[in-house]
């Protein structure tokens, strides 16, 4: 999940794909600050981007939702800037701005004309080393935050769903943790805990910045020597290893909502990611199982579900190849009218099941490689979208050069490999489900067991 | 370095932006759909948007006949069923959507341009746009998915509000409707309304092609018949039927949530009214830019009452609306609209030089970058094209905003804005926005439900 601070909806694709590496460079100042640009002229603009290595998943409990206050007070005042005098600055030379924050990093990102990029990492390097947290702004920031809150979670019952699913399935995995946090932690922050947060991860040597647009690599260099590169680097804690139990048996969770209308679940199951795999060919036979489950209308859970037997109204399939921790394959559906919970369940295993049993054809893989390889060249048309796979490759630490080489490896995976995939990894010993129960069709939509 | 950061530099937005690199050239197919072309021949890509009149303006009764007939284009044809399609266009990478709104229905093609791609693409686009099937199985599936869709509808507080809000504007007006119709319309469409439908309003006349990227003008005229001069030339559809003036007062709708969600507005103006950019500017400064705007200064950053506030003004064939919306936690309402209240008679009251200055830099320097990409160009042609406006219109509404006159702008606002006319919805718990819209102003009446 990305908590954005302002109303910015962004498509989120959980595939990071490949970067064109022809044009970008790469570079590591003294104080530590990892430097990626990557030239495209084909419009006066630049995207910047500052991406900092924390996120929920770095969060203790008791402070949950830290990273994404914090990132809201970061708009919020330094030494030299007034509460929301960054952004009137940045909208006065005709920019946008936002910053989101998910589980494993947060982000800050200026869309303006190349003439202003100079002055986006003067105000950058201001705020990574002067911010000062003021209780006024904070007390006022915690209330819009708390109705954040309200609107993404509490008042969706499907958000809901999602968010609790997530505590149970993670077990001891960080990623348990809302990246927004538990409304009783944003109640009982202290000024203190983001001090603290800010002190301990707001640092050039635990960041990137990423400029992607008309630029010349070496233009921005001479730029980032005035600016960022003046920014002192700072002793870091080192992230704690965390604890990953074993699965070590099926875990079901109902809930219901007076709001809810229309019953749909969620189905996961603990695999490893590209990061803690000991195999790395495991997780892009992961990712491309996921991609044959679900990838446009020709893949598995829309042509047999939704379009063959009808008994799914929507259904879908993601993993994260690329997160930082062990994460979740989630396969989910809302199923069609007069359908329980328990047969749309039922569905899913067995399109499961016919894969573990019968496999994939090549055909189907040459499919998803096609529509890969053209997202490809379309995601080019988005400065945003590039400059966020160089940060995102950053935070998680994937080398770019794996990142430029997703097609090439999902290439590799065989038929076979994603059959073992479905068989190793989507079992019941595994696996987490979560129905959403409206409260009127209590007796009808009963599934489990 | 670091202290001059406080500091607004005056004057750095030398230039306008220049679209000289964009040459659009306009022409109309042998059938008289009226073509608009830029040559973008960065990316071996190419991005087509063909519109067509006939949103859910021209909806009669059975509303969701637009909708559905939009929707099952690209769900089999002449030539292939759907499960054909759908693997022979993912087998290419090519990206086929669609999209129904209440002017327009779009059909969004994406493609690269090698021609081994681009001619089976063309092919099936062209197959997909001018003879499809409307059969009755797919027709049967897709109103049970929309269905259940307007069912999980009721689970969303915003969704809700916001019919609910479309509907108290304009009243008997096609307008009122969402797209996608209603459980009881939806329920008694046939398969004979859409082919009825779609043989009146999918004509070549009524057609508009955008088409941006790595193909020339002779191609770009060739795939332009090839898209839809198969299409009969039809006639010319009328006018869409003029928009009365709505009821003023709030409604009480009661819905269990955390939060109050409040819609308010009139009537705007329409896309072509020579007040449209003075209004523009006018509503930018209100609450159309996010934290440059006075609602998000006042409501948000000065009292913490909301996550997002914003105001847009909707140009349409007819006058769209022109709206704000929040949502906050149900206690603060009163607050909440008692600031709105303020911030709407500030709006009348004054607009200094100064501000309005901020807000020119604000939008010419950002418009270049909504026009930085093959996806946003494509949009603004579509959209030239189906209102008619002129080819030099992106060259012309910088110039036309920065030779705004702050008196001229001041009496454009007060003739068209009248809060004490404005109608709205609060859709929460009862018995604390009822307090809400007794707090209200602009409620000569109250309705309740």
């Amino acid at each position: 999940m990305i908590s954005m601070k302002k109303m910015v909806s962004l498509l989120l694709v959980a595939v990071l794909s490949p970067v064109y590496a022809s044009n970008l460079t790469q570079f590591q100042l003294d104080n530590g600050l990892v430097v990626m640009v990557k030239e495209d002229k084909r419009a006066p603009v630049v995207t910047s981007q500052v991406w900092y290595k924390v996120g929920a998943s770095y969060e203790p409990d008791g402070v949950t939702g830290v990273s994404h206050m914090l990132e809201h007070m970061m708009f919020k005042g330094t030494e030299n800037l007034k509460p929301g005098e960054l952004s009137k600055i940045i909208a006065r030379l005709g920019g946008s701005e936002n910053a989101f924050t998910s589980q494993d990093y947060t982000a800050y990102f200026q869309t303006i004309h190349k003439d202003h990029l100079k002055r986006m990492l003067e105000l950058e390097s201001e705020r990574m080393q002067s911010l000062k947290l003021d209780d006024t702004e904070f007390q006022k920031e915690r209330k819009v935050v708390l109705e954040e809150r309200r609107m993404r979670v509490e008042d969706q019952p499907t958000s809901r769903l999602r968010e609790r699913f997530e505590a149970v399935a993670h077990d001891t995995n960080p990623y348990r943790r809302p990246v927004i946090g538990w409304q009783q932690d944003i109640e009982h922050y202290q000024l203190t805990d983001l001090q603290i947060w800010y002190d301990r991860h707001y640092a050039p040597n635990n960041a990137a910045l990423v400029v992607v647009g008309d630029v010349d690599a070496e233009q921005v260099r001479a730029m980032v020597n005035e600016t960022l590169a003046k920014v002192p680097a700072r002793s870091l804690d080192s992230a704690k290893k965390v604890a990953n139990l074993p699965p070590v048996g099926e875990k079901r969770l109902v809930m219901s909502d007076e709001r809810a209308k229309v019953p749909s679940l969620l189905m996961g199951f603990a695999v490893p990611s590209w990061n803690t795999s000991d195999d790395k060919s495991q997780a892009y036979a992961l990712e491309m199982l996921a991609h044959v489950l679900d990838a446009g209308n020709s893949s598995r859970l829309s042509k047999e579900l939704v379009r063959g037997s009808q008994q799914l109204s929507q259904a879908g399939a993601g993993y994260d190849l690329y997160a930082r921790l062990p994460t979740q394959f989630v396969l989910s559906a809302v199923p069609a009218d007069g359908v329980t919970l328990a047969q749309a369940e039922a569905a899913l295993r067995q399109s499961i099941a016919r894969i573990v049993e019968k496999g994939v054809t090549r055909e189907e893989l040459k499919r998803v490689l096609a529509q890969v390889e053209a997202a490809e060249v379309y995601q080019q048309d988005s400065l945003f979208f590039q400059g966020m796979k160089l940060g995102q490759a950053f935070t998680l630490g994937v080398p770019t050069a794996e990142i430029d080489a997703y097609l090439t490896q999902l290439a590799k995976v065989t038929p076979e490999q994603v059959q073992q995939a479905a068989k190793n990894w989507l079992v019941t010993e595994r696996m987490t489900v979560a129905y959403l129960q409206p409260k009127a069709t209590d007796s009808m939509a009963k599934g489990g067991k | 370095m670091k202290k001059r950061i406080g500091l607004v530099v005056i004057g750095w937005l030398v230039a306008l932006p220049s679209f000289a690199a964009l040459q659009i050239e306009s022409w109309q197919t042998p059938k008289g759909a009226k073509v608009l072309y830029a040559y973008a021949p960065e990316l071996p890509m190419v991005d087509v948007r063909v519109v067509f009149d006939a949103g859910s303006a021209r909806d009669t009764d059975k509303k969701g006949v637009a909708y559905l007939t939009n929707q099952l284009i690209g769900q089999g044809d002449a030539q292939r069923d759907e499960e054909r399609f759908a693997e022979e266009s993912e087998s290419l990478g090519l990206q086929f959507s669609t999209q129904s709104l209440k002017d327009m229905a779009v059909i969004n093609i994406r493609s690269l341009t090698r021609a081994d791609v681009l001619e089976p693409a063309l092919a099936l686009s062209a197959s997909a746009i001018s003879k499809p099937l409307f059969s009755e199985a797919v027709l049967k599936r897709e109103k049970a998915q929309l269905m259940t869709r307007l069912q999980a509808k009721q689970q969303s507080a915003a969704a809700l509000a916001r019919d609910a809000f479309w509907q108290q504007l304009y009243g008997q007006h096609p307008y009122a409707y969402a797209s996608e119709g209603t459980l009881d319309s939806v329920k008694t469409i046939t398969s004979t309304d859409l082919k009825q439908f779609y043989r009146r309003y999918y004509t070549a006349t009524n057609a508009v092609v955008a088409i941006v990227g790595q193909v020339d003008k002779a191609k770009a005229q060739a795939m332009a018949i090839q898209l839809v001069d198969s299409l009969p030339q039809g006639q010319a559809v009328p006018a869409v039927a003029a928009v009365s003036a709505p009821v003023a007062g709030m409604k009480q709708i009661d819905y269990p949530a955390s939060q109050t969600q409040i819609l308010m507005g009139q009537l705007g103006v329409h896309r072509l009214d020579v007040d449209y950019i003075p209004l523009y500017v006018a509503n930018h400064i209100l609450g159309g830019s996010g934290f440059a705007s006075r609602l998000m200064e006042e409501v948000r950053e000065k009292r913490g009452l909301v996550y997002g506030v914003s105001s847009s003004i909707i140009p349409m064939r007819q006058p769209g609306p022109w709206m704000l919306s929040l949502q906050t936690a149900t206690n603060n309402a009163p607050e909440a609209l008692a600031v709105v209240k303020d911030t709407l008679a500030g709006l009348l009251a004054d607009i200094p030089e100064s501000e309005l200055q901020e807000h020119k830099d604000n939008i010419i320097g950002s418009f270049a970058l909504e026009t930085d990409s093959n996806k946003d160009i494509v949009g603004y042609l579509a959209m030239m094209g189906f209102y008619q406006l002129p080819l030099s219109w992106m060259e012309d509404f910088p110039k036309q905003v920065a030779a705004l006159d702050r008196q001229q702008l001041l009496s454009v606002v007060r003739r068209h804005l009248k809060p004490e006319q404005w109608t709205g919805v609060l859709l929460g718990k009862p018995a604390d926005t009822q307090a809400g819209a007794k707090a209200l102003p602009v409620t000569p009446k109250m309705i309740h439900q």
